[in-house]
């Protein structure tokens, strides 16, 4: 009987029990929710590799708009420059490449120990001149220069007089600020515009430094002016604030009351101190090189979002160390080399205040009833000590930004006296 | 003879009782180290594939030297414990499964026998595990180049000393815990399982000693956690013997500390006829239900403690991980030792834990072959593989969930509180546990065993991070590809199914497993293999040809040995103060060269000497400057200077010969120095003047040397097969340094030609694409020579500055323009960079310049 109601049982409809209609419940639910997170966390690798893609594109975009309308790099420089002089810059170069002019050149820029240092002496200096009554009188001295144009006054001349015919082709071939054509290959971004003129800036600047020693007023003004047109002939990105040897040479000529009074207005025109556009540029270049040297590195196997968690967290953060060296922090290269630029323009900002108002500025901040374009200078940054007001001094080192005793060569501090 | 048979033949009773023989002869100890060879070889067969792996990604990277022979231990430490997880259950276990050990009981020996010699049986062959893999690392070594024993990695710090006696020491816990466990519990499955709570036990009690005195305390981690497994590792020895000897001796299912929880274990509840007929009539009472609800109800009530287990144990993990942060790289704000040590630990234990979620899926139903009652009923292979997996996935995507609800709810800041970022979290979390898993249920197929399915699963897993980094680091394979390994197991155990059910686990069985497991880790390599295979080569010919003119000795006079380094012919000032006496000296120097240069008789000059005065591009500014200084002469005086055009032509008469003895050195530097003479002589001869200053007879020579293809081209093959050969000899030593110097280059100058990194430096295609760029550098070379067209040359040459990655613009002939270089310096000479340059279609034609007559050039001579 038990075998037949078995039977009877196993032949009925076959029946769902609870747990099973739970168990498949839990299941479709379960299934919706790890649908969801799935369709979400393939969301994020669909965003991470839009985000890669965009960047990528981000990339050859910063190049494109440094292209312009132009189809390629060749067509940029052909469009933007001149062949006019380009065979006689080529041959300068070619002659310049002498293993000669780089030990002669460097010699005759050598700069010795600061010892004892520039600040020592000038406390030492100023104190004696204090115990001698006299605050002012011998505080620009320097008896012994440490450069070795400087000491050597004697061997700069000649080495320029030698040598007139080629500083005297570079002035015939600055005529102009037109950019020099020169021939490259085309690497797309990789396409390398860079003309080493370090040579030919540094016998320029050798050349005023004569012409200052001969004081030839008219020299000076054209040798600076040439420096100038030099750096800007070959400045295809725009990147002029390196221009150094310029400013010493303006500080130099001002030193010796060589800079022409008409010409203080064009130089605190010309000296383009600080371009939020190059710098901007510059971090762009940053980026690019930063992404690629991230798509070599990492394996393209990587899921996107793990992908862009490296470039974030490695790579990038090259770019935002570059972008905060050049924009923000203090002791960057930017940071120094606009400092020297400023305080060469406040220096010509101040020789013009004295000479329209026959009195020294009570101080810095007096500067900007001139109308000049000294905005965004801080002034805070150069000390100015006023005596009386016929006679003031300037230090254009400045105070907090910390610059490297090489690029203030001689002493930075300043007379400012009336002139009758 | 079996194992077994040996074992009760009367020879070994004797022996086995112990009246003769020495012990480590005893049949019954052979037969224990036969029980556990297949564990001991399939852990080695894993650990030897490990090995050549990491060989073959060395070797092909340039590691597999000296310099990178780091000695670590670890690796081939973790074979020994890999082996000890399942060699104490595998000696009980196994025997209980089976059924053996109630025979072996029958027998005329001994507990104590039984249990010695399985001790003695987990002793030796962890032993010898542990010397194979000594052996395996000394092997390692050699292949590095290296005697292990005597480098100075080999010397261990306090630290190292700790983390090799730890390990060491881990090794026989584990052993002795699998072993006490097995004898413990009925199932061997239990055993295995048990480890990971005994192991968690002894690893927080040290940690929370360690926690609890000062664990910023040297050593007293190491200490703690030693001395807790010391203890621990003893009393299980001491429990096992004693466990065994209970279970041998008294009875299988003898009283002990864990009958009170008999209640919880089904498989330790006595098997009691009258309770089984009761139970199997009220189930037949029961409504009937469908296939599948039966089959899963069978699995549910199989294995719901271990699932159960394996849930409870994930969510405690998971919540106890949820911490670790995603988005915080280390160097803002490293993780705490919390994260590191226990979070991430468990984070690991669970992931066993899901891979033995896999074994159990087959392993259930493998014990005594309880799957035929499925294959005898006709049940649909396809439908025993969904129940088997159903709720083990399904208990996965749970733990995803509680991963993804865990992180939303542990207060983490930042990017990783995102939802999306959850989401992806959670969605990698599932990923890498469903590969886990996926290796787990194959494994589970192919073995028989659950314990060396359980310890192999687990050890293939692991080896797997080691595929998968492999896949991804050396062979760049895409990420949409890596899921594929664990689908096709999947799909091989859906596949297998049949034949599993039926027991057909023969060598097809098996063969076929093998082949979908070598198929599903073959595909994800399949482009980066592919991209292998594509790989330029050099052509047969060429290699033929090359190698053929390196040997012809047609070079004279070779320099590559004693190609001088770079002169310093004028030096910078030393100081301040020896400016004027420096740039004096300069001057000096200066016109003492000018007077070489310009002297009668240097025409004989050797290269060397040409190379003693600074090299060839001083020669070229200086007869730049002369000529400069001519044109001076010419504009301000309205005629030549005969002083400066008499040394301008007796400067430019020693050119020819000097680019031919450059030619013929063989060396591809000095042929290169050749040509860039070449274009700034052809610059001279462009010049409008140039005739006149020249003078016929010296331009016709000029012309004529510049006309020389086909000796150019001579020469450049030439220079191009010796440099070839050297590169081919050049051998890495180290890092840095190179055994040659090819064509008078630095080597590193060709090693990275025309290969794009990608993937970093353990790139296995990068580094072969490395391996090839000589190669390919000389076959593009080869290539460039024979291109005629314009445009095939302009377009190759800018491919071929490409793949140098050469910044600079190469000296040439650019329309009218002819680039003579800029600040050119020996160090940033390029090889071949002149060559096929639109210089030589200008060269040749002013070679096919009609010459003026010699009365001409003889009243220029004479008018100067």
């Amino acid at each position: 009987m038990r075998a037949v109601a078995n039977q009877s049982t196993l032949q009925k409809h076959p029946a769902t029990p609870l747990w099973m209609i739970s168990l498949m419940a839990i299941t479709v639910l379960t299934l919706i929710a790890a649908g969801t997170i799935a369709a979400r966390a393939w969301s994020v690798e669909r965003a991470a590799q839009e985000e890669l893609h965009r960047l990528e594109t981000e990339t050859s975009e910063s190049w494109k708009t440094v292209l312009g309308s132009e189809q390629s790099i060749e067509d940029w420089i052909e469009k933007r420059t001149s062949k006019q002089d380009s065979q006689e810059w080529m041959e300068l170069f070619a002659e310049l490449s002498n293993p000669y002019w780089r030990a002669q050149l460097r010699s005759l820029l050598t700069i010795g120990d600061p010892v004892p240092s520039q600040e020592e002496e000038r406390t030492t200096t100023i104190n004696e001149a204090e115990l001698e009554g006299n605050p002012i009188a011998d505080v620009s001295k320097d008896p012994s220069p440490r450069v070795a144009w400087k000491r050597y006054p004697d061997l700069v001349q000649r080495f320029v007089g030698e040598h007139e015919e080629l500083v005297g082709r570079i002035e015939r071939l600055c005529g102009s600020d037109q950019l020099v054509y020169i021939p490259l290959v085309d690497r797309g971004e990789g396409t390398l515009l860079d003309v080493n003129i370090a040579s030919a800036s540094q016998l320029l600047f050798l050349g005023v430094v004569q012409a200052v020693a001969e004081r030839d007023p008219p020299k000076v003004a054209k040798r600076l002016e040439v420096l100038d047109r030099l750096w800007r002939k070959f400045d295809y990105w725009g990147y002029l604030p390196y221009c150094t040897y310029l400013i010493t040479g303006l500080h130099l000529a001002m030193d010796h009351q060589m800079l022409r009074k008409d010409d203080r207005h064009v130089w605190i025109d010309r000296i383009d101190a600080y371009d939020s556009q190059v710098l901007e540029a510059m971090v762009a270049v940053q980026r690019r090189s930063d992404f690629e040297r991230f798509r070599k590195e990492v394996p393209a196997g990587f899921v996107p979002s793990l992908r862009l968690s490296i470039y974030r967290s490695i790579f990038q953060r090259d770019t935002y160390r570059m972008a905060d060296t050049l924009l923000h922090n203090l002791n960057s290269q930017n940071a120094m080399l606009r400092v020297r630029h400023d305080g060469a323009k406040v220096r010509l900002a101040l020789l013009e205040f004295i000479d329209r108002n026959q009195r020294v500025p009570n101080d810095l901040m007096e500067l900007s009833t001139l109308g000049m374009p000294l905005g965004g200078i801080d002034l805070g940054e150069f000390s100015y000590e006023l005596m009386d007001d016929k006679t003031a001094v300037f230090d254009y080192r400045p105070k907090r930004i910390q610059v490297p005793d090489e690029y203030y060569p001689i002493d930075t501090r300043v007379n400012l006296k009336v002139e009758p | 003879m079996s194992s077994l048979d040996s074992v009760s033949h009367p020879k070994s009773m004797s022996l086995a009782t112990g009246i003769s023989s020495p012990w480590w002869r005893s049949p019954l100890l052979w037969k224990e180290l036969r029980q556990v060879a297949p564990l001991a070889i399939f852990v080695f067969l894993f650990g030897g594939g490990l090995l050549l792996l990491t060989l073959v990604a060395e070797a092909y990277s340039g590691r597999l030297n000296a310099a990178h022979w780091t000695g670590h231990l670890m690796p081939w430490m973790s074979l020994p414990i890999f082996f000890a997880t399942g060699v104490g259950a595998l000696l009980v276990g196994s025997e209980k499964d089976s059924r053996t050990l109630q025979w072996l009981q029958s027998l005329p020996i001994s507990a104590k026998q039984i249990a010695w010699n399985k001790t003695i049986a987990i002793l030796l062959s962890l032993g010898m595990v542990a010397a194979l893999s000594f052996l395996l690392w000394l092997l390692s070594g050699v292949l590095h180049g290296v005697w292990p024993l005597t480098h100075p990695s080999a010397s261990m710090d306090t630290d190292s000393r700790w983390m090799f006696a730890i390990n060491s020491l881990v090794s026989l816990f584990l052993a002795f815990a699998g072993f006490a466990f097995a004898w413990r519990f009925q199932s061997s499955f239990v055993a295995l399982a048990m480890l990971v709570p005994a192991s968690l036990l002894v690893w927080l009690t040290a940690y929370g000693i360690s926690w609890f005195f000062d664990y910023s305390r040297p050593d007293l981690g190491s200490r703690s956690y030693f001395g807790t497994l010391l203890v621990a590792t003893v009393g299980l020895a001491v429990d096992s013997w004693r466990q065994s000897q209970r279970y041998l001796g008294v009875s299988p299912g003898g009283a002990d500390g864990f009958d009170s929880w008999r209640w919880l274990f089904p498989w330790k509840q006595p098997a009691n006829a009258a309770l089984l007929e009761e139970q199997g009539v009220s189930w037949l009472k029961r409504e009937p239900v469908a296939l599948l609800t039966g089959m899963l109800w069978q699995t549910i009530r199989q294995y719901r403690l271990w699932w159960g287990a394996v849930a409870l144990f994930g969510i405690a993990a998971i919540i106890a991980s949820s911490r670790i942060p995603y988005d915080t790289p280390g160097y803002l704000l490293p993780l705490s030792r919390y994260d590191t040590e226990v979070a991430s630990t468990l984070l690991y234990l669970l992931g066993v834990a899901v891979c033995w979620l896999g074994v159990f899926a087959y392993q259930g139903e493998n014990i005594r072959d309880r799957v035929r009652f499925y294959a005898d009923r006709g049940v649909s292979p396809r439908l025993l593989w969904v129940t088997r997996h159903w709720v083990p996935l399904l208990l996965l995507i749970g733990l995803t969930l509680v991963r993804y609800l865990a992180r939303g709810f542990s207060g983490l800041s930042g990017e990783s509180l995102l939802p999306a970022m959850r989401a992806m979290d959670a969605g990698r979390f599932l990923v890498i546990g469903l590969a886990i898993y996926s290796v787990g249920q194959w494994v589970s197929q192919c073995v028989n065993s659950p314990v060396v399915a359980t310890v192999l699963a687990t050890v293939v897993a692991n080896a797997m991070i080691f595929y998968y980094l492999f896949a991804v680091l050396s062979l760049e394979a895409p990420w949409w590809l890596l899921p594929v390994p664990p689908l096709l197991f999947f799909v091989a155990t859906a596949w297998l199914m049949q034949p599993w059910m039926e027991r057909k686990i023969d060598w097809r069985f098996k063969l076929q497993q093998v082949a979908w497991a070598a198929v599903a880790l073959a595909i994800p390599l399949v482009p980066g293999t592919i991209e292998i295979w594509n790989m330029p080569r050099m052509k047969g010919e060429v290699r033929q040809e090359l190698t053929a003119l390196a040997g012809t000795g047609l070079v004279q006079g070779r320099l590559v040995d004693r190609l001088p380094k770079s002169i310093n012919y004028y030096a910078d000032a030393v100081s301040l103060e020896s400016v004027p006496g420096d740039v004096a000296a300069n001057e000096t120097s200066r016109r003492q060269l000018r007077a070489d240069l310009i002297q009668r008789g240097w025409d004989a000059a050797t290269v060397n000497r040409w190379l003693g005065r600074g090299g060839i591009r001083i020669g070229i500014t200086e007869m730049i400057s002369l000529r400069k200084q001519l044109e001076a002469e010419e504009q301000s005086e309205g005629t030549q200077g005969a002083t400066s055009q008499t040394e301008y032509r007796s400067m430019l008469s020693h050119f020819p010969k000097l680019i031919r003895d450059l030619r013929a050195t063989g060396t591809l530097r000095l042929c290169d120095e050749a040509e860039q003479l070449e274009v700034a002589l052809l610059h001279e001869c462009r010049l409008a003047e140039s005739r006149q200053r020249m003078g016929d007879r010296l331009f016709s020579q000029v012309a004529q040397v510049l006309g020389e293809s086909d000796q150019r081209d001579q020469a450049r093959k030439v220079a191009l097969a010796i440099a070839w050969m050297d590169l081919q000899q050049s051998r890495k030593v180290g890092t840095t340094r190179w055994g040659k110097s090819p064509g008078g280059y630095a080597p590193d100058q060709f090693f990275r030609y025309g290969s794009i990194q990608s993937g970093g430096l353990t790139s296995l295609i990068n580094n072969i694409r490395m391996m090839r760029a000589s190669e390919l550098w000389a076959q593009d070379l080869w290539d460039l020579l024979k291109l005629s067209g314009a445009e095939d040359r302009k377009r190759a040459r800018v491919d071929y500055t490409n793949n140098l990655g050469l910044f600079l613009t190469p000296p040439d002939l650019y329309d009218d323009l002819v680039w003579l270089g800029g600040d050119a310096t020996t160090n940033s000479a390029i090889p071949c960079q002149h060559w096929r340059g639109d210089w030589e279609e200008a060269a040749k034609a002013l070679a096919g310049m009609p010459s003026r007559s010699m009365q001409s050039e003889t009243e220029v001579e004479s008018g100067s």
